[in-house]
């Protein structure tokens, strides 16, 4: 198979079966990036093409110095803040964690949504584009502006957190020694907040 | 401690898991988890949590491209055969070898344009546009840099200017269409009163559009009225002033009535009502009582809504801007968030133009009548003289409060004066004594 930076630096160069090809591995990626933070279905596949948009209106200034994956994806967070900055003006903020209508009644989804929404901001972030982006520390650290050592302590943080509130009936004990080992005896963690 | 004797920590369990490691500790952490059952229970936590989201799946609906990441790609293509074309292209040889230089191409078509604008100009100087020349202190001429922006193709020049019937109707036309909508683009030009200054426009809304703007914009008047009535019934002048107001399609801006006991009633209104009807809602609202005081003014407002259009134009246009640079921004973090700050300055001052334009449009589509009427009341003499015993009394304590008031002031004036008279006379007593006994012995 191909690699994507392959298929760039072919599109750089005019091929336009790059582009398709780069488009049909990545459509979907994006279109669940937005779809996951946005609540408008219409608006996370403006914003998906948009994307490929901005791809194309700069693909003779693109370097190959990152994968097209964090490349893309770098450019996904830059309209998702650009929309969120956007929102914000226009009236109440939207872009909480979505409810895509087809999911809407299964069950451990909405569980999964309604955990992820009360973790904390940065954290959930993180989160997320290690577990849908599947990005790896550096490219999360790098996206957005963190060292390493905190996307990965707060990415653990996140975990532990998600855990608590996925399953609450689960043993408490060990995700509270597991956080104290992390972050210390502090009370501001959520595991031990609750443990 | 346990954390201290615990050879690996959790969060390496975690980037083991996520394949974080480099080969090295990679080995030694699968190694200690074999052994370790607190890292097993950690790692088959955190993969459950992996398992759990990777349940929430997301379905995109279909995969076709949208028309604009088509024309774009079209475009993006076009740049390619054009290369390609540019270096099979035969002009060289046509030229003997000799390449011109593309800035060449460019000065030339400039002098081409600027030679028909010059000609197409010289003759429809004899067309005359009527103008109500509103002043802006604005150049006559549109602004280079209108042109240089978006060069007005030579075709639609001459199908404004042409003062022929049709086109000239439909110059017209066009001008009345752009005055009723006030969508001005930021690179209007008010024109001074030269005749042959007409109208060119672009291909689309983002180009140069340049009208004659004195032509076609109405007058833009805020009218205001003030009326103070002397009415005889408060609650029936009240009831009609409402049905004059729903009449005339106005509505109450602010309205408040007072009805203090012991004194006539008031009621004071800001009312808001079209501007076509203000003048019949005034006289009908004068026939309500006897008017006391009246004014009316007008302010004219058509510079101001151009300038704040013109503003908000540009303003938009550079939101515009800044967000196309974001788009193709795809550097560094903070360049990002700079230009993100940027847009969010200029999204503050067009919502702030935005609203300021509201407000002179709803200032001159309806006028404003400030009614404050009275009811008119008779006032009753209240004359009740006061009973013998109460005067009496009164009489009394004016006395008493008279005494006390003199020995108080007598008191006063001796404590301060007191010890300077004393001093003085202290001092004036000796000298006295002797001129008085040399006066007696001179006497004697």
């Amino acid at each position: 198979m191909i690699s994507d930076e392959v298929l760039m630096l072919a599109f750089q160069q005019g091929s336009r079966e790059a582009f398709d090809e780069l488009y049909i591995r990545y459509r979907g990626p994006l279109y669940g990036f937005f779809r996951r933070r946005l609540s408008s279905e219409l608006r996370a596949e403006d914003l998906a093409q948009e994307t490929f948009l901005v791809v194309i209106r700069g693909a003779e200034r693109y370097e190959p110095r990152a994968l097209v994956r964090t490349y893309l994806y770098a450019i996904a967070l830059n309209l998702l803040m650009s929309e969120r900055r956007k929102r914000a003006h226009d009236g109440p903020d939207l872009d909480s964690i979505a409810e895509p209508a087809t999911h809407a009644s299964a069950e451990r989804d909405l569980w999964v949504r309604q955990g992820l929404q009360k973790l904390e901001e940065t954290e959930r972030e993180i989160l997320m584009l290690r577990e849908y982006e599947q990005l790896s520390y550096s490219d999360i650290a790098e996206l957005l502006h963190l060292p390493l050592n905190t996307v990965r302590s707060r990415l653990f943080r996140a975990r532990m957190a998600l855990r608590e509130h996925l399953a609450p009936g689960s043993n408490l004990q060990s995700a509270a020694a597991a956080a104290d080992e992390v972050t210390g005896p502090r009370v501001a963690n959520p595991v031990e907040g609750k443990a | 401690m346990r954390e201290n004797t615990h050879p690996m920590e959790h969060e390496e369990v975690m980037a083991y898991l996520d394949g974080e490691l480099t080969s090295e500790a990679a080995a030694k952490a699968a190694e200690h988890l074999r052994e370790c059952r607190e890292c097993q229970a950690l790692a088959a936590d955190l993969q459950s949590v992996s398992r759990h989201m990777a349940s929430w799946q997301i379905t995109a609906a279909d995969t076709l491209m949208s028309p604009t990441i088509t024309a774009a790609l079209d475009q993006h293509e076009s740049k390619f055969t054009r290369r390609s074309t540019r270096s099979k292209s035969s002009w060289p040889a046509l030229f003997g070898g000799f390449r011109i230089p593309g800035w060449a191409w460019a000065v030339s078509a400039a002098a081409l344009i600027l030679a028909i604008v010059a000609v197409q100009s010289l003759t429809s100087r004899h067309m005359a546009v009527p103008t109500n020349q509103i002043a802006m202190g604005q150049a006559a001429e549109p602004r280079a840099d209108n042109y240089a922006a978006a060069p007005p193709s030579p075709g639609a020049i001459a199908k404004i200017e042409t003062p022929d019937g049709g086109n000239r109707d439909r110059l017209r036309a066009m001008q009345s269409q752009m005055a009723s909508n006030m969508e001005l683009s930021s690179n209007l030009a008010v024109s001074a009163p030269s005749p042959r200054s007409a109208a060119t426009s672009g291909d689309n809304a983002g180009n140069a559009v340049t009208i004659n703007y004195a032509a076609t914009a109405r007058t833009m008047i805020a009218r205001t009225a003030q009326l103070t009535i002397i009415v005889k019934n408060f609650d029936t002048s009240q009831k009609r002033l409402e049905e004059i107001l729903q009449r005339h399609g106005g509505y109450v801006g602010e309205m408040t009535t007072s009805a203090p006991e012991g004194a006539d009633r008031k009621l004071s209104a800001t009312l808001r009502v079209p501007a076509d009807q203000l003048d019949a809602a005034i006289s009908e609202v004068k026939e309500l009582g006897r008017v006391e005081s009246e004014s009316q003014s007008g302010e004219e407002v058509t510079s101001q809504y151009i300038d704040l259009q013109a503003r908000l134009t540009n303003a938009r246009n550079t939101e515009q801007r800044l967000t196309e640079l974001l788009r193709r921004q795809t550097g560094k973090l903070d360049e990002v968030v700079t230009v993100e700050e940027k847009i969010s300055d200029v999204r503050e001052q067009i919502e702030r133009m935005e609203a300021e334009q509201k407000n002179l449009s709803q200032r001159v589509d309806f006028g404003t009548l400030s009614v404050s009427f009275s009811e008119e009341r008779k006032s009753q003499l209240q004359v009740m003289p006061p009973s013998v015993g109460t005067q009496f009394h009164n009489a009394a304590v004016e006395g008493y409060r008279s005494v006390v008031d003199g020995v108080v002031s007598l008191l006063v004036f001796f404590m301060s004066w007191g010890p300077s008279l004393l001093l003085w006379g202290a001092i004036l007593y000796f000298p006295a004594r002797l001129a008085w006994r040399r006066l007696r012995r001179a006497d004697a």
